[in-house]
């Protein structure tokens, strides 16, 4: 491999996986979330991972509330299980726990993955998969359009609270379509115009170009692949010893 | 680059519609967490995600937009829990659906409200694994959320409604198509963005 003498990447904050480990890892994931069943020491480890991988990247916030709420669910059941809630809260709160049971997990890694991985890093790996082009640029530009969907949406929505139009309001009820309007139809149109200007702004930088792209950072299997590897080897026998 | 293929311009707009229709979908998926308003879920679905996919549907010209767009919905719903099922018939409505834009070569408002139907029937297949994979899968609910939600599922959600939902997502897109196109009119064209 050529090493580049005037740019190196940056060096990564705690574990370093590769790209394509954290992908099949996500997919393990979730195929493991579905095959679970009542198993609360393997779903506590499920749920461990994601966290302790977003320690190891240094996203203290979510990593604890995270955490917390998992506790919170696991007490929260347990409690249930003993004393037994009427009906309505019980309801409620098997959702809530349903949620970070079995969602949070996928979402909790999903948002590790963001978090860590560099757009560049991620298309360059995909490549060595050999996925084409067709299907990794839209997946990246979903991935970086969430977070620009959430803001638009606050800024709309502050806008909009200004002149009185609200979930709620006394003006929402006279009308209810109307937040359909007002809201969706602002969200659409600035998304229709970043959306051009991201698309001015790919092409400007070579994207879509007849030449084969190119990427500093080469991404390589190392050690903390092989533990992932060996774990997930471990997870699937539990899962599948529970089902026998 | 040549007309046919699919430029960066285009996969773009793939994503960025994706994104939209992701967001639109879950803000709505919310309801069935109550089992009496999962039907209600085919009736606004379709018609909330009109706006989004009509305009994204001004943006396409091209053979396998629409494809990606479903494959990608696919991947989304198999990390999510729903099983391989949805993922199935997302992939399949979205080159259905593909199909049909083509021949009404991406212009005919009769064929984007065909194939968007098309488009949402997919959703279908979300709710599919209650039906086909039902030992295994309402168990797992069943854990997960009590027995009341899951009575409560089987009692407003018989397989009957996969079939019923095709006649449902039939209206209810229709509906949404003519939204979306109201609202193109309304505010898009004339701000020039359509």
């Amino acid at each position: 491999m050529e090493e580049n003498l005037l740019y190196r990447p940056p060096k990564h904050r705690g574990l370093y996986l590769d790209p394509r480990t954290k992908l099949l890892f996500l997919f393990v994931l979730a195929t493991l979330l579905f095959l679970l069943h009542e198993n609360l020491p393997l779903n506590s480890i499920l749920v461990l991972i994601p966290i302790l991988l977003l320690l190891s990247d240094r996203q203290y916030r979510p990593a604890w509330i995270y955490g917390g709420l998992f506790i919170a669910a696991v007490l929260a059941k347990e409690f249930d299980r003993r004393m037994g809630f009427p009906y309505l809260p019980a309801m409620l709160l098997g959702l809530l726990s349903e949620l970070i049971f079995r969602f949070f997990p996928v979402f909790m890694f999903g948002y590790y993955i963001i978090k860590s991985t560099k757009p560049n890093e991620f298309i360059s790996a995909m490549e060595l998969w050999h996925i084409p082009e067709s299907f990794i640029i839209p997946v990246s530009v979903v991935f970086r359009f969430v977070p620009t969907l959430r803001e638009e949406n606050r800024s709309i929505g502050n806008a909009m609270r200004m002149r009185g139009i609200r979930f709620g309001a006394a003006k929402f009820w006279k009308n209810p379509t109307m937040i359909l309007e007002y809201r969706v139809i602002p969200l659409m149109m600035s998304v229709a115009k970043i959306g051009d200007e991201l698309s001015a702004a790919a092409l400007s930088r070579g994207l879509g170009g007849p030449k084969k792209r190119t990427c500093l950072l080469k991404p390589h299997f190392g050690i903390c692949d092989a533990g992932i590897a060996v774990l997930t080897g471990v997870l699937i026998l539990w899962t599948l010893m529970e089902r026998v | 680059m040549q007309s046919k293929n699919l430029n960066a311009k285009d996969l773009i707009h793939v994503g960025i519609y994706t994104a939209m229709y992701l967001v639109v979908f879950f803000a709505v998926g919310m309801l069935n967490a109550i089992p009496f308003l999962y039907p209600l879920e085919y009736l606004l679905s379709p018609i909330l995600t009109g706006i989004p996919f009509m305009l994204f549907l001004t943006k396409v010209e091209k053979f396998g937009m629409v494809s990606i767009m479903g494959v990608i919905l696919a991947v989304f719903w198999y990390l999510m829990g729903y099983t391989w099922i949805p993922a199935l018939t997302y992939i399949a409505a979205g080159l259905l659906a593909d199909l049909l834009f083509r021949l009404g070569k991406y212009k005919s408002f009769q064929f984007d409200i065909i194939g968007y139907w098309i488009f949402s029937c997919g959703m279908i297949g979300c709710a599919a694994p209650m039906w086909l994979l039902t030992a295994t899968y309402m168990e797992q609910v069943r854990d997960a959320m009590g027995d009341e939600y899951v009575a409560g599922l089987q009692k407003y959600m018989p397989s009957w409604m996969g079939i019923a939902g095709i006649g449902i997502i039939l209206v209810s897109s229709s509906l949404g198509a003519l939204l979306g196109r109201k609202m193109l009119k309304k505010h898009f064209e004339r701000a020039g963005i359509a």
